[in-house]
Protein backbone atom coordinates (compact mmCIF):
# COMPACT_ATOMS: atom_id res chain seq x y z
CA UNK A 1 0.00 0.00 0.00
CA UNK A 2 3.19 2.30 1.22
CA UNK A 3 4.33 1.80 -2.16
CA UNK A 4 1.25 2.13 -4.34
CA UNK A 5 0.99 5.78 -2.53
CA UNK A 6 4.58 6.60 -3.42
CA UNK A 7 4.52 5.33 -6.88
CA UNK A 8 1.26 7.61 -6.86
CA UNK A 9 2.68 10.41 -5.56
CA UNK A 10 5.50 10.53 -8.31
CA UNK A 11 3.65 9.88 -11.01
CA UNK A 12 1.40 13.05 -9.82
CA UNK A 13 4.58 14.77 -9.33
CA UNK A 14 6.23 13.79 -12.81
CA UNK A 15 3.04 14.12 -15.07
CA UNK A 16 2.07 17.59 -15.47
CA UNK A 17 5.12 19.48 -15.16
CA UNK A 18 6.40 18.51 -19.15
CA UNK A 19 2.61 18.71 -20.24
CA UNK A 20 2.22 22.33 -21.57
CA UNK A 21 5.59 22.29 -23.50
CA UNK A 22 5.19 22.69 -27.27
CA UNK A 23 6.19 19.24 -29.08
CA UNK A 24 7.95 19.04 -32.08
CA UNK A 25 8.38 16.06 -34.12
CA UNK A 26 11.91 15.59 -35.41
CA UNK A 27 12.78 12.22 -37.43
CA UNK A 28 16.11 10.16 -38.08
CA UNK A 29 15.85 7.79 -41.44
CA UNK A 30 19.42 6.20 -42.06
CA UNK A 31 22.19 8.82 -41.53
CA UNK A 32 19.44 11.68 -42.46
CA UNK A 33 17.40 14.05 -39.78
CA UNK A 34 13.93 14.58 -40.91
CA UNK A 35 13.83 17.74 -41.31
CA UNK A 36 17.90 18.51 -41.71
CA UNK A 37 16.83 21.57 -39.99
CA UNK A 38 14.70 21.80 -37.28
CA UNK A 39 12.94 25.23 -37.48
CA UNK A 40 11.81 25.85 -33.70
CA UNK A 41 9.53 29.02 -33.10
CA UNK A 42 8.17 29.03 -29.38
CA UNK A 43 8.67 30.68 -26.55
CA UNK A 44 10.18 29.09 -23.46
CA UNK A 45 10.70 25.31 -22.95
CA UNK A 46 9.87 23.03 -25.81
CA UNK A 47 9.92 19.18 -26.05
CA UNK A 48 11.15 17.37 -29.21
CA UNK A 49 9.11 13.97 -30.15
CA UNK A 50 12.35 11.92 -31.71
CA UNK A 51 11.84 8.88 -33.94
CA UNK A 52 14.23 6.47 -34.83
CA UNK A 53 13.62 4.28 -37.62
CA UNK A 54 16.43 2.70 -38.29
CA UNK A 55 17.01 -0.86 -37.07
CA UNK A 56 19.96 -0.04 -35.18
CA UNK A 57 19.79 1.96 -31.74
CA UNK A 58 20.61 5.53 -31.79
CA UNK A 59 21.56 8.56 -29.65
CA UNK A 60 20.12 12.20 -30.29
CA UNK A 61 22.66 14.73 -29.12
CA UNK A 62 22.34 18.59 -28.98
CA UNK A 63 25.36 19.36 -27.04
CA UNK A 64 24.64 23.45 -26.18
CA UNK A 65 20.84 22.44 -25.58
CA UNK A 66 21.69 19.77 -23.38
CA UNK A 67 19.99 16.89 -24.33
CA UNK A 68 21.43 13.57 -25.00
CA UNK A 69 19.13 10.47 -24.70
CA UNK A 70 19.47 7.05 -26.89
CA UNK A 71 16.50 5.67 -28.23
CA UNK A 72 15.91 1.85 -29.32
CA UNK A 73 15.79 0.63 -32.94
CA UNK A 74 12.61 2.06 -34.23
CA UNK A 75 11.87 3.94 -31.23
CA UNK A 76 10.34 6.93 -30.22
CA UNK A 77 11.70 9.25 -27.45
CA UNK A 78 10.84 12.48 -26.21
CA UNK A 79 13.70 15.57 -24.82
CA UNK A 80 12.95 18.79 -23.56
CA UNK A 81 15.23 21.61 -23.90
CA UNK A 82 14.69 24.00 -20.75
CA UNK A 83 15.53 27.55 -21.13
CA UNK A 84 16.71 27.65 -25.08
CA UNK A 85 18.17 30.79 -26.22
CA UNK A 86 18.25 31.47 -29.66
CA UNK A 87 20.62 30.20 -32.27
CA UNK A 88 21.50 27.18 -34.60
CA UNK A 89 22.63 23.73 -32.85
CA UNK A 90 24.39 21.06 -33.97
CA UNK A 91 22.69 17.39 -33.16
CA UNK A 92 24.34 14.66 -34.65
CA UNK A 93 23.47 10.37 -33.89
CA UNK A 94 26.12 10.16 -31.31
CA UNK A 95 26.95 6.38 -32.90
CA UNK A 96 26.91 7.63 -36.56
CA UNK A 97 28.00 11.77 -35.60
CA UNK A 98 30.58 11.30 -38.15
CA UNK A 99 27.55 11.07 -41.01
CA UNK A 100 24.19 11.47 -39.07
CA UNK A 101 24.03 15.44 -38.63
CA UNK A 102 21.41 17.84 -38.38
CA UNK A 103 20.68 21.40 -37.00
CA UNK A 104 18.16 22.73 -34.58
CA UNK A 105 17.19 27.09 -35.23
CA UNK A 106 15.77 28.57 -32.35
CA UNK A 107 13.89 32.19 -33.47
CA UNK B 1 35.11 1.98 -35.92
CA UNK B 2 36.62 5.19 -34.68
CA UNK B 3 33.36 6.22 -33.21
CA UNK B 4 32.35 3.44 -31.34
CA UNK B 5 35.84 3.18 -29.64
CA UNK B 6 35.15 6.37 -28.48
CA UNK B 7 32.07 6.29 -26.93
CA UNK B 8 32.39 3.26 -25.61
CA UNK B 9 35.99 4.58 -24.23
CA UNK B 10 34.26 7.78 -22.61
CA UNK B 11 31.43 5.24 -21.49
CA UNK B 12 34.16 2.42 -19.87
CA UNK B 13 36.18 5.55 -18.67
CA UNK B 14 33.60 7.04 -17.05
CA UNK B 15 32.05 3.92 -15.03
CA UNK B 16 35.94 3.16 -14.29
CA UNK B 17 36.97 6.50 -12.83
CA UNK B 18 34.35 6.18 -10.02
CA UNK B 19 35.06 2.34 -9.47
CA UNK B 20 38.74 2.99 -9.54
CA UNK B 21 37.71 5.17 -6.61
CA UNK B 22 36.10 3.77 -4.82
CA UNK B 23 38.66 0.58 -4.82
CA UNK B 24 41.22 2.68 -4.00
CA UNK B 25 38.89 3.72 -0.81
CA UNK B 26 38.89 0.42 0.10
CA UNK B 27 42.44 -0.70 0.00
CA UNK B 28 43.39 -4.00 1.78
CA UNK B 29 40.04 -5.05 2.95
CA UNK B 30 39.38 -8.68 3.18
CA UNK B 31 36.85 -9.47 -0.02
CA UNK B 32 37.51 -5.94 -1.49
CA UNK B 33 37.65 -7.21 -4.61
CA UNK B 34 35.11 -9.84 -4.48
CA UNK B 35 32.68 -6.72 -3.79
CA UNK B 36 34.23 -4.52 -6.36
CA UNK B 37 34.28 -7.63 -8.87
CA UNK B 38 30.63 -8.67 -7.50
CA UNK B 39 29.46 -4.81 -8.29
CA UNK B 40 31.07 -4.62 -11.84
CA UNK B 41 29.08 -8.33 -12.55
CA UNK B 42 25.75 -7.36 -10.50
CA UNK B 43 26.18 -3.38 -13.05
CA UNK B 44 26.99 -5.85 -16.20
CA UNK B 45 23.94 -7.86 -15.63
CA UNK B 46 21.89 -4.79 -14.68
CA UNK B 47 22.99 -3.08 -18.42
CA UNK B 48 22.27 -6.37 -19.98
CA UNK B 49 18.57 -6.15 -18.50
CA UNK B 50 17.53 -2.68 -19.00
CA UNK B 51 18.87 -2.34 -22.62
CA UNK B 52 16.64 -4.84 -23.09
CA UNK B 53 14.09 -3.07 -21.82
CA UNK B 54 15.25 0.27 -23.35
CA UNK B 55 12.26 1.01 -25.21
CA UNK B 56 9.72 0.19 -22.71
CA UNK B 57 11.52 1.80 -19.77
CA UNK B 58 11.83 5.19 -21.80
CA UNK B 59 8.27 5.09 -22.07
CA UNK B 60 7.11 5.51 -18.68
CA UNK B 61 6.37 8.76 -16.51
CA UNK B 62 5.38 10.18 -20.23
CA UNK B 63 8.58 9.39 -21.60
CA UNK B 64 10.67 10.54 -18.98
CA UNK B 65 11.18 6.91 -17.91
CA UNK B 66 14.99 7.15 -18.69
CA UNK B 67 15.77 10.60 -16.96
CA UNK B 68 14.13 9.46 -13.79
CA UNK B 69 15.60 5.86 -13.53
CA UNK B 70 19.04 7.75 -14.13
CA UNK B 71 18.05 10.09 -11.36
CA UNK B 72 17.19 7.32 -8.92
CA UNK B 73 20.42 5.69 -9.66
CA UNK B 74 22.75 8.49 -8.79
CA UNK B 75 20.95 9.50 -5.92
CA UNK B 76 21.24 5.91 -4.65
CA UNK B 77 24.31 5.75 -5.49
CA UNK B 78 25.17 9.32 -3.39
CA UNK B 79 22.93 7.46 -0.58
CA UNK B 80 25.82 4.58 -0.44
CA UNK B 81 28.72 7.07 -0.65
CA UNK B 82 27.57 9.08 2.41
CA UNK B 83 27.15 5.85 4.28
CA UNK B 84 30.70 5.03 3.15
CA UNK B 85 32.17 8.27 4.05
CA UNK B 86 30.71 9.01 7.26
CA UNK B 87 31.62 5.17 8.27
CA UNK B 88 35.26 5.88 6.99
CA UNK B 89 35.21 9.02 8.73
CA UNK B 90 35.21 6.92 12.14
CA UNK B 91 37.13 4.24 10.97
CA UNK B 92 39.64 5.17 8.40
CA UNK B 93 42.06 7.36 9.97
CA UNK B 94 42.63 4.54 12.62
CA UNK B 95 42.46 2.09 10.42
CA UNK B 96 45.05 3.72 8.09
CA UNK B 97 47.50 3.94 11.23
CA UNK B 98 46.63 0.74 12.45
CA UNK B 99 46.70 -2.42 10.25
CA UNK B 100 45.84 -4.76 12.47
CA UNK B 101 42.66 -2.69 13.43
CA UNK B 102 41.52 -2.45 9.91
CA UNK B 103 41.73 -6.41 10.01
CA UNK B 104 39.92 -6.66 12.70
CA UNK B 105 36.81 -3.87 11.50
CA UNK B 106 36.52 -5.56 8.11
CA UNK B 107 36.32 -8.74 9.42
CA UNK B 108 33.62 -7.93 11.62
CA UNK B 109 31.57 -6.98 9.30
CA UNK B 110 31.21 -3.36 10.35
CA UNK B 111 32.84 -1.84 7.23
CA UNK B 112 29.45 -1.07 5.00
CA UNK B 113 30.96 -3.31 1.74
CA UNK B 114 27.65 -3.29 0.49
CA UNK B 115 27.47 0.50 -0.06
CA UNK B 116 30.60 0.21 -2.31
CA UNK B 117 29.35 -2.93 -4.10
CA UNK B 118 26.13 -0.65 -5.03
CA UNK B 119 27.91 2.11 -5.80
CA UNK B 120 30.13 -0.23 -8.21
CA UNK B 121 27.45 -1.59 -9.79
CA UNK B 122 25.41 1.09 -10.83
CA UNK B 123 28.27 2.83 -11.97
CA UNK B 124 28.28 0.24 -14.24
CA UNK B 125 24.62 0.33 -14.98
CA UNK B 126 24.50 3.85 -16.06
CA UNK B 127 26.93 3.78 -18.41
CA UNK B 128 26.73 0.27 -19.94
CA UNK B 129 23.07 -0.06 -20.55
CA UNK B 130 23.96 2.38 -23.54
CA UNK B 131 26.85 0.38 -24.36
CA UNK B 132 24.77 -2.44 -24.84
CA UNK B 133 22.40 -0.91 -26.76
CA UNK B 134 25.36 0.11 -29.38
CA UNK B 135 27.08 -2.20 -29.38
CA UNK B 136 23.67 -4.69 -30.18
CA UNK B 137 22.99 -2.24 -32.87
CA UNK B 138 26.46 -2.33 -34.62
CA UNK B 139 26.38 -6.39 -34.32
CA UNK B 140 22.43 -6.19 -35.70
CA UNK B 141 24.12 -4.89 -38.72
CA UNK B 142 26.14 -6.70 -41.41
CA UNK B 143 29.60 -7.21 -42.79
CA UNK B 144 32.48 -5.13 -42.45
CA UNK B 145 31.43 -2.28 -40.92
CA UNK B 146 29.44 -4.36 -38.09
CA UNK B 147 33.24 -6.24 -37.80
CA UNK B 148 34.70 -3.17 -37.40
CA UNK B 149 32.01 -1.21 -35.03
CA UNK B 150 32.39 -4.31 -32.70
CA UNK B 151 35.89 -4.35 -33.03
CA UNK B 152 36.47 -0.33 -31.91
CA UNK B 153 33.33 -1.23 -29.31
CA UNK B 154 36.15 -3.66 -27.60
CA UNK B 155 38.97 -1.51 -27.93
CA UNK B 156 36.92 0.90 -26.22
CA UNK B 157 36.20 -1.56 -23.25
CA UNK B 158 40.02 -2.45 -23.05
CA UNK B 159 41.60 1.12 -23.61
CA UNK B 160 38.72 2.86 -21.05
CA UNK B 161 39.62 -0.29 -18.50
CA UNK B 162 43.08 0.46 -18.98
CA UNK B 163 43.00 4.02 -18.44
CA UNK B 164 40.96 3.25 -15.10
CA UNK B 165 42.96 1.31 -13.87
CA UNK B 166 45.88 3.29 -14.10
CA UNK B 167 44.66 5.81 -12.55
CA UNK B 168 43.39 3.39 -9.72
CA UNK B 169 47.02 2.84 -9.50
CA UNK B 170 48.07 6.37 -8.90
CA UNK B 171 45.87 6.66 -6.46
CA UNK B 172 46.58 3.46 -4.31
CA UNK B 173 50.40 4.48 -4.89
CA UNK B 174 49.93 7.98 -3.02
CA UNK B 175 51.83 7.68 0.55
CA UNK B 176 49.34 6.03 3.38
CA UNK B 177 49.31 9.67 5.33
CA UNK B 178 47.67 11.13 2.49
CA UNK B 179 45.72 8.12 0.85
CA UNK B 180 42.81 8.72 3.12
CA UNK B 181 42.41 12.40 2.91
CA UNK B 182 42.80 11.99 -0.90
CA UNK B 183 40.06 8.84 -1.74
CA UNK B 184 37.92 10.88 1.25
CA UNK B 185 38.16 14.10 -1.36
CA UNK B 186 37.66 12.12 -4.37
CA UNK B 187 34.77 10.58 -3.31
CA UNK B 188 33.46 13.67 -1.95
CA UNK B 189 33.79 15.48 -5.59
CA UNK B 190 32.14 12.01 -7.15
CA UNK B 191 28.74 12.05 -4.91
CA UNK B 192 28.52 16.22 -5.51
CA UNK B 193 28.81 15.52 -9.05
CA UNK B 194 26.67 12.46 -9.28
CA UNK B 195 24.19 14.79 -7.34
CA UNK B 196 24.09 17.46 -9.97
CA UNK B 197 23.86 15.44 -12.71
CA UNK B 198 20.69 13.74 -11.18
CA UNK B 199 19.44 17.13 -10.33
CA UNK B 200 19.57 17.10 -14.30
CA UNK B 201 17.96 14.50 -15.05
CA UNK B 202 14.77 15.78 -12.64
CA UNK B 203 14.63 19.06 -14.82
CA UNK B 204 15.10 17.14 -18.22
CA UNK B 205 12.00 15.07 -17.27
CA UNK B 206 10.26 17.94 -15.69
CA UNK B 207 10.09 16.68 -12.10
CA UNK B 208 11.69 19.55 -10.93
CA UNK B 209 11.07 23.05 -12.37
CA UNK B 210 12.48 25.72 -10.42
CA UNK B 211 16.48 27.07 -10.80
CA UNK B 212 16.29 26.21 -14.49
CA UNK B 213 18.31 28.80 -15.74
CA UNK B 214 22.26 28.37 -16.62
CA UNK B 215 24.47 29.79 -13.84
CA UNK B 216 27.34 30.04 -16.63
CA UNK B 217 28.35 29.33 -20.13
CA UNK B 218 32.10 27.82 -20.50
CA UNK B 219 31.30 25.78 -23.72
CA UNK B 220 33.39 28.02 -25.26
CA UNK B 221 36.54 27.46 -23.19
CA UNK B 222 35.93 23.79 -21.55
CA UNK B 223 33.18 22.04 -23.86
CA UNK B 224 31.55 19.17 -22.05
CA UNK B 225 33.16 16.66 -25.08
CA UNK B 226 36.61 18.08 -24.73
CA UNK B 227 39.14 15.51 -23.42
CA UNK B 228 39.26 17.42 -19.95
CA UNK B 229 35.78 18.00 -19.59
CA UNK B 230 34.79 14.28 -20.14
CA UNK B 231 37.37 13.37 -17.07
CA UNK B 232 35.62 16.37 -14.61
CA UNK B 233 32.29 14.84 -16.21
CA UNK B 234 33.19 11.48 -14.93
CA UNK B 235 35.15 12.81 -11.67
CA UNK B 236 32.48 15.45 -10.40
CA UNK B 237 29.80 15.64 -12.56
CA UNK B 238 30.95 18.73 -15.09
CA UNK B 239 28.75 19.79 -17.31
CA UNK B 240 29.69 23.30 -19.59
CA UNK B 241 26.30 25.28 -18.83
CA UNK B 242 25.41 23.71 -15.18
CA UNK B 243 21.68 25.00 -14.34
CA UNK B 244 21.59 26.76 -10.85
CA UNK B 245 19.98 23.35 -9.77
CA UNK B 246 23.14 21.62 -10.68
CA UNK B 247 25.50 23.78 -8.93
CA UNK B 248 23.01 24.02 -5.81
CA UNK B 249 23.15 20.34 -5.62
CA UNK B 250 26.78 20.14 -6.21
CA UNK B 251 27.43 22.54 -3.44
CA UNK B 252 24.70 20.82 -1.07
CA UNK B 253 26.46 17.53 -1.07
CA UNK B 254 29.67 18.91 -0.75
CA UNK B 255 29.06 20.84 2.21
CA UNK B 256 27.34 18.31 4.00
CA UNK B 257 29.90 15.10 2.88
CA UNK B 258 32.55 17.78 4.37
CA UNK B 259 30.76 18.47 7.64
CA UNK B 260 28.92 14.90 8.10
CA UNK B 261 32.83 12.96 8.34
CA UNK B 262 33.80 16.38 10.24
CA UNK B 263 31.00 15.69 12.75
CA UNK B 264 31.50 11.89 12.45
CA UNK B 265 35.24 11.89 13.03
CA UNK B 266 36.72 10.98 16.34
CA UNK B 267 37.99 13.65 18.30
CA UNK B 268 41.31 13.29 18.75
CA UNK B 269 41.97 12.35 23.11
CA UNK B 270 43.24 15.34 24.76
CA UNK B 271 47.04 14.59 25.88
CA UNK B 272 47.57 13.92 29.63
CA UNK B 273 50.54 14.48 31.09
Amino acid sequence: MKFLTLMALLMALCSPAYAEDTVIEWKLSGSNFDPPVLNVDVKGNFTIKFTNTNSAAAELECKGLKVEKPVVAGGTIVARVLNPKPGTYDCVDEPHEDVAKGQIVIK
Amino acid sequence: MFATLVIVFREVFEAGLAIGIVAAALGHAPKALSYIWGGVAAGAAASLVVAYFAGRITEFFGGFGTELLNASILILAVIMLAWHTLWMARHGRQMAQDLKALGLQAASGSRPMLAVAVVVATSVLREGSEVVLFLYGAAAGSGATAMQSLAGGALGVVLGGLVSFVTYKGIVHIPMRWVFSVTTGLITLLAAGMAAQAAHFLQAAGTVQVLANDTWDWSAVLPDSSLVGTFLKALMGYSDRPSQLMLAAFATTLVVFILAARIASPKPKALTA
